[in-house]
């Protein structure tokens, strides 16, 4: 059961990431460079909060819990324009090296993969932070429960919730790429939105029994997250096929 | 898709920090399965000659003890460079090849021995004494073999490079704790101070090996880009084997068998230049160099001509190439290593594919000469077997301390090598309009030529990710991410300065901070948010 059960919970945590990484990511090593960077973003971002709130840790009362959660999540959320900042300049970099080489400038699935990298290292490097480290005593022979939640184990608890941030931070970069390249604010402001009200749900775990309920609500984000995220870049594609289709036809009869 | 420019950038950085990441991934987990040997071996080396780290000893002790050992280990390590040095400067390139294989054949016996013995006691392994003693020793030799004799799939002399690597390091993240984090201190300061200072040996070695147009003997892990996954190489090769008569000339002379796959191993050049408007790709283009036009231009940076020859011959031996075979095909023209290199005529120049294999062993020897200056380095340092009551331990340790001392001067030279492909196209001055992909210096991607490490990088990051998988996971993903971030700094600034660089300090110095500050800062963080189940 021990190695079976750390598996398990890691495969849970993490196997859509790998699907994702080894479906999308490997064959273009560029992209594989994209998760690394914002990974590291994601990771020195944390240490700054850690930083900042390590005087003031152990947390006692809840209410400096949710003073703590809303910096936290801010903080995290304020990286993402600058990414996008950063993604746009190097995408001018990128155009020109692009038409040195004689080759096409990136297209819109190209630019939504490279938001997919951006978002994919943000979750794995939650996933590995929050989850894994947590992971490490499920390899061996017994299983543990905390206190406040008595139907699952610590480990299960933590594996789907770090699945459903590692989706909610992975499709959410998409959206606000889209939002940002556009300018529709409701897009931009979709993605801390949804951070914010998965990681408030979270805290619902915090009550006796909370679990029960925590967990597949924030699982119910991470799955609007998706369907948001699918809807949009499904109707920009489309957008844009008939964009191409019109213009042919103009070509055709002109 | 094959077009698009997603495809085609960065394969040379990911391609050099795969084998990174396999190398610490191997070690976390010997570290982590062996963990109770790890704390109980007492590991008798140079690095714990003259202070035994005891728990029971103050701070400050500890700190002194650390400081002696870890000055102790430089000390010898320079001396041993040094002699590497004199060695290489009298030219006994045979016999420092020689070590340094008997010394990948002791680490990968012994020191591989002793740790699959502790594995095979931990996870109660049923294997008889007989097979397994037949199983280790056809290991090692199939090992020494492929890395320096033997043209092998280039898989397989990485995998053992890597292997080598893996159990060195193991073997490190035994020492006491407060000894390693100040050798790791102490190794990138000297690393610093012997590539880039003018008076430092490792910087000495590579300047020799220009000069001489010689190969440095050492282990040097050696990252082939490739063009593409799977088919697809072939795809883009095709049409350019058909574009020129010279390719395939040149063609026929590498073994059937292994021509696609020689191919595949080609070094990127920077474009070249065809006027034949082939549509393959830049890459492809780049991926042959017109030897031709370079061996003419290379006279002018004499270093880079001299260094392919000379460090064919002694290269081949290093094994970090599959050169060997080839050398065997010429025996008279010590220059000739053909293998990965095709020529390619873009002026329409028809040329021997002797000569261009010379060219390419040119191109080659300079890029090797670096790496060569390493081996030295560990060569010298495994011929000091004068150690004093030295016992098996310190021998071995000794080795260590050799492929270690290799592998800085192979990062050493793998920055140079980077450097000196860069160089000898630039010198190319073929009137294309196509110019070559000379922008990418800029961003430090698509970089020419093969990446080449050292194999003491890839100890030396993989003992500080092991000793950080000694405390916990948390600090072995942030060391690993700190060290990757470095590498690719590294390889950035290898970009820009195009000289020798000491591939150790941004890593470990960045590894280092992110270890104590996720240590001390950000494990309570997190454990105050898992603990609670609530998440950010």
């Amino acid at each position: 059961m021990a190695l079976a059960a750390g598996i398990g919970y890691t495969l849970l945590a993490l196997g859509p990431a790998f699907a994702l990484f080894v479906s999308v990511i490997a064959a273009k090593p560029l992209l594989v460079l994209f998760v690394l960077t914002s990974a590291l973003i994601w990771l020195v971002s944390l240490i700054i909060l850690s930083a900042f709130w390590r005087a003031f840790l152990p947390i006692g009362s809840s209410w400096l819990l949710v003073l703590l959660l809303v910096t936290c999540v801010s903080f995290q959320e304020l990286i993402r324009p600058v990414f996008w900042f950063s993604y746009k300049k190097l995408e001018g970099l990128l155009n020109a090296l692009a038409q040195r080489m004689s080759k096409p400038e990136l297209k819109y699935y190209e630019t939504m993969q490279i938001a997919l990298a951006g978002g994919l290292g943000h979750g794995i490097a939650h996933a590995v932070f929050f989850c894994l480290s947590l992971l490490t005593p499920s390899f061996g022979k017994a299983t543990f429960y905390v206190d406040s939640c008595k139907q699952m184990p610590l480990f299960l608890v933590a594996a789907m919730l770090s699945l459903s941030f590692l989706i909610i931070h992975t499709f959410s970069m998409i959206v606000a790429f889209n939002g940002y390249d556009d300018g529709k604010r409701s897009l931009v402001v979709f993605a801390p939105a949804m951070h914010f009200a998965a990681a408030f749900l979270s805290l619902v775990n915090l009550f006796q029994g909370g679990c029960m309920v925590g967990v597949p609500l924030v699982l119910v984000c991470a799955v609007g997250v998706i369907c948001y995220c699918g809807k949009i870049v499904w109707a920009k594609v489309g957008d844009q096929d008939t964009a191409i289709s019109m213009s042919n036809r103009a070509n055709i009869l002109s | 898709m094959g077009d698009s420019i997603l495809d085609f950038l960065g394969s040379e950085i990911v391609g050099i920090i795969s084998p990174v990441s396999i190398c610490m991934v191997l070690v976390v987990l010997l570290v982590k399965v062996l963990e109770i040997e790890v704390s109980d071996t007492v590991l008798t080396s140079v690095a714990s000659l003259i202070y035994s780290e005891d728990s029971t000893d103050s701070d400050w002790t500890k700190f002194l003890g650390a400081l002696i050992n870890a000055g102790v280990f430089v000390l010898v390590v320079t001396v041993v460079t040094f002699l590497l040095v004199l060695l290489f400067y009298y030219r006994c390139t045979k016999c420092l090849r020689i070590y340094t294989a008997l010394g990948a054949f002791t680490v990968l016996a012994y020191m591989g021995g002793s740790i699959a013995v502790m594995l095979i006691q931990e996870l109660e392994l049923p294997i008889d004494v007989i097979t397994a003693s037949i199983i280790l020793y056809n290991f090692a030799v199939v090992g020494v073999l492929s890395v320096f004799f033997c043209r092998v799939p280039i898989l397989v002399t990485q995998g053992y490079l890597v292997l080598v690597g893996t159990l060195v390091a193991f073997w490190f993240t035994s020492l006491p704790e407060w000894t390693t984090w100040v050798l790791l201190v102490a190794i990138s300061l000297y690393d610093i101070i012997a590539v880039l200072t003018p008076g430092g040996p490792l910087n000495m070695l590579v300047q020799l090996a220009m000069t001489r147009d010689e190969e440095i003997p050492a282990l040097i892990y050696e990252a082939r880009p490739r063009i593409a996954s799977g088919g697809r190489s072939t795809h883009l090769l095709r049409p350019r084997a058909h574009a020129t008569r010279e390719n395939q000339e040149s063609l026929p002379m590498l073994n059937g068998d292994n021509a696609e796959e020689l191919q595949r191993r080609i070094w990127k050049r920077r474009s070249t230049v065809t006027n034949e408007g082939n549509d393959s790709g830049w890459t492809f283009e780049s991926l042959y160099a017109p030897l031709i036009e370079r061996k003419e231009e290379s006279r002018e940076s004499a270093a880079s001509s001299q260094i392919m020859s000379i460090m064919n011959s002694s290269v081949q031996e290093q094994g970090n190439t599959q050169f060997a075979s080839q050398e065997t095909m010429n025996e008279e023209n010590p220059n000739v290593n053909a293998i990965d290199f095709v020529s390619e005529d873009v002026d329409g120049n028809t040329d021997t594919v002797e000569q261009s294999e010379r060219t390419l062993l040119h191109q080659k020897a300079s890029i090797q000469g670096l790496t060569a200056a390493n081996l030295m380095d560990g060569r010298v340092l495994t011929d000091q077997k004068g150690n004093p009551g030295a016992r098996d331990n310190s021998e071995v340790m000794q080795q260590h301390e050799t492929l270690h001392q290799q592998t800085a001067s192979m990062r050493a030279l793998s920055a140079v090598n980077g450097t000196d492909m860069r160089m000898s196209s630039n010198q190319q001055e073929n009137s294309d309009e196509e110019s070559s992909i000379d922008d990418d210096e800029g961003i430090g991607l698509g970089a020419s030529g093969a990446i080449k490490l050292g194999l003491g990088d890839f100890i030396f990051y993989s003992v500080l990710v092991g000793r950080a998988a000694l405390f916990d996971m948390t600090t072995v993903y942030s060391s690993y991410m700190a060290i990757i971030t470095g590498l690719g700094a590294t390889l950035g600034l290898l970009a820009v300065w195009r000289r020798a660089l000491p591939a150790l300090p941004i890593s470990i110095g960045l590894g280092l901070v992110f270890y104590f500050l996720t240590r001390f800062l950000m494990e309570p963080f997190i454990l105050q948010f898992g603990g609670n189940l609530v998440f950010i």
